[in-house]
């Protein structure tokens, strides 16, 4: 695989795909930020309070790193943060580029309550985990510098929802892991649909082949996905959780940082 | 402090605030603030006037370690505020990283310090 550091010449249509990914992931890094903020209101307890606004500032860190390597390579990244401020509810996306699960209209519907806040780390996070983990060893190295980065502190977030789900049932008792369990499903769809659609057959994505080549995107939806469901199966059964059986990805509402299936438009 | 430009960073600090955060707090009210930090334990709680000479030290070490978690949370919101002003650059994104580093540290021993206190209001 051919790589490119700061300062080298992008070949053509390579900088535009590059971009294209790199701005879904900082926009939503900001975005995903500004969701899990407004999670706050129901934290129950202080610590839980403390450790959901410690999230906060990192995933809005991640946002920054990955936005500085965008300004590198001549991208207005400042009216991206400025939009993503002054307009938090509904940005413009003709301005970012935010996946629809962190979009207000689409997160508001998932959570009702902590036990909510807690599962979403529990059951979404491996797959953002497992997802970003690919842009570690990609061709663009300054992207994969940062994403070894952001990754380490991914995995401290899949630790937080162990801890939080924890803390509901030492609180809560049986009756609130039984109310947990029932609300695994509705967060494993999404995980399941993070990665956007499969790299082969009918319903296959129609960018995937040439991010797959051009060594931006280093993993097939299908190897992510294996690494999400071993991820998940260890951490809900640290909890004592059951592996619901049988859930389908929902991809319409996917929150991997794909736009794969969209025709390339580069940030600028 | 104002609103560091983000509506959604105050909305935060109320939560915070109903575990005793205040903006700017000078000296600690340790007595006043106990009772909003109760809700951490899974047990009964004691008045502070009731707690042990161990509990009180251990509780007087959570109580510290939220304060100065407070203060680096200012600090991290203050850096947000510098970032949307100024704009990025690496200087000052390396600068945030370095706030939150320390905010995300206390934070973690905050949730230490909850334990060792838990751990006191158990054996008394």
């Amino acid at each position: 695989m051919k790589t490119y550091d700061k300062g080298d010449v992008l070949p053509d249509g390579y900088r535009e795909a590059l971009l294209n990914l790199m701005a879904f992931q900082a926009d939503s890094e900001y975005a995903g930020g500004q969701r899990v903020a407004e999670n706050m209101r129901f934290a129950p307890r202080p610590e839980e309070a403390y450790r959901l606004s410690k999230k906060v500032m990192e995933e809005m860190g991640h946002a920054y790193y990955v936005w500085n390597i965008m300004q590198d390579l001549g991208v207005d990244v400042d009216g991206r943060l400025r939009e993503l401020v002054e307009h938090s509810d509904n940005p413009d996306p003709r301005k970012v580029k935010v996946i629809n699960g962190f979009r207000k209209e689409n997160w508001s519907q998932w959570f009702e309550c902590w036990e909510d806040v807690a599962l979403f780390s529990t059951v979404v996070t491996p797959a953002a985990v497992a997802f970003l983990g690919q842009y570690r060893e990609c061709s663009f190295l300054p992207w994969a510098r940062v994403n070894q980065r952001i990754h380490k502190e991914e995995h401290g977030h899949l630790a937080f929802g162990v801890w939080a789900s924890k803390r509901c049932i030492e609180f809560g008792g049986e009756k609130t892991r039984a109310f947990m369990q029932e609300r695994i499903p509705k967060f494993m769809r999404v995980g399941l649909g993070f990665y956007g659609r499969p790299s082969h057959g009918e319903a296959k994505s129609a960018m995937f082949d040439q991010y797959y080549e051009w060594g931006i995107k280093t993993k097939r939806p299908e190897e992510l996905q294996a690494e999400y469901m071993e991820l998940l199966e260890s951490r809900l059964s640290e909890i004592g959780f059951e592996v619901p059986k049988g859930i389908e990805p929902d991809y319409d509402m996917r929150m991997g940082y794909g736009g794969e299936d969209e025709n390339i438009q580069a940030a600028e | 402090m104002g609103s560091f430009g983000n509506d959604l960073f105050e909305r935060g600090r109320e939560v915070l605030g109903r575990y005793g955060y205040r903006p700017r707090a000078g000296e600690l009210d340790f007595a006043g603030v106990w009772s909003t930090l109760a809700g951490d334990f899974p047990m009964a709680v004691p008045e502070w006037a009731r707690l042990t000479p161990l509990q009180r030290r251990a509780a007087e070490e959570y109580l510290q370690i939220r304060v100065d978690a407070d203060r680096r949370l200012e600090v991290c919101e203050t850096m947000h505020a510098k970032l949307l002003q100024a704009g990025i650059d690496d200087g000052l994104v390396e600068a945030y990283a370095q706030a939150r580093e320390a905010y995300e540290d206390t934070v973690e021993a905050f949730g230490r310090a909850r334990g060792r206190l838990e751990q006191a209001l158990r054996t008394g």
